[in-house]
């Protein structure tokens, strides 16, 4: 389970910043993040179908989309708002 | 051949981002780029490191260029510089396109 609880708790982390902290552009955060999911349905199921990432599903929730576990969609959403709320916070700072 | 996929991926993703870069002639100054990865590289792969000792996944170390920092496979460092400059081609280029705060 701990791979699930960190998978949420970084990407509440990672929500609440962008949307409650820095107000970030709402629609644009649905858009980058159904961008990352798509691509991670592609990409990651890919790469776990050729044996590059291998799940241990017995600390997982069970529950695949298709192949990987959900907490890498989690996982992935985290990295790509984070990314944003770093950027964000980097190119407002000197602006 | 399958040695070389994850680097195919990283570099496929790599030519996305500079293709919408330059396609949507889309500005990036690549030092605050940087400045920007580099906290979340530090954050992700520290909790990539932490996941593979703690067994929540592992790497098909035969299927990759098999160099290993840590307990991170080359590739999958590079990963956490490469996704996250794709995604800053991207917010940015949502940003000019996608309606104005």
């Amino acid at each position: 389970m701990e791979y699930t609880i960190i998978s949420v708790i970084a990407m509440t982390v990672c929500l609440y910043y962008s949307l409650i902290v820095m107000k970030l552009h709402s629609k644009r955060l649905v858009l980058i993040s159904r961008i990352s999911i798509f691509f991670q349905l592609i990409f990651d199921n890919y790469m776990t179908s050729l044996g590059l990432w291998i799940f241990d599903f017995s600390k997982t929730l069970g529950i695949t989309v298709p192949i990987i576990p959900l907490e890498n969609l989690f996982f992935g959403l985290a990295l790509t708002i984070a990314t944003v709320v770093s950027w964000e916070i980097v190119t407002k700072k000197k602006a | 051949m399958e040695n070389f996929y994850y680097i195919i991926y990283l570099l496929v993703v790599l030519f996305s981002a500079f293709l919408i870069k330059a396609v949507g002639r889309i500005e990036i100054n690549y030092s605050k780029a940087l400045g920007a990865i580099v906290p979340v590289f530090v954050i992700f792969l520290l909790w990539d490191i932490a996941a593979t000792e703690l067994g929540h996944w592992e790497f098909g170390l035969d299927k990759m260029l098999g160099l290993v920092v840590v307990n991170q496979p080359i590739e999958e460092i590079a990963f956490f510089l490469v996704i996250p400059f794709f995604h800053i081609v991207v917010w940015e280029a949502l940003k000019k396109f996608v309606g104005r705060i």
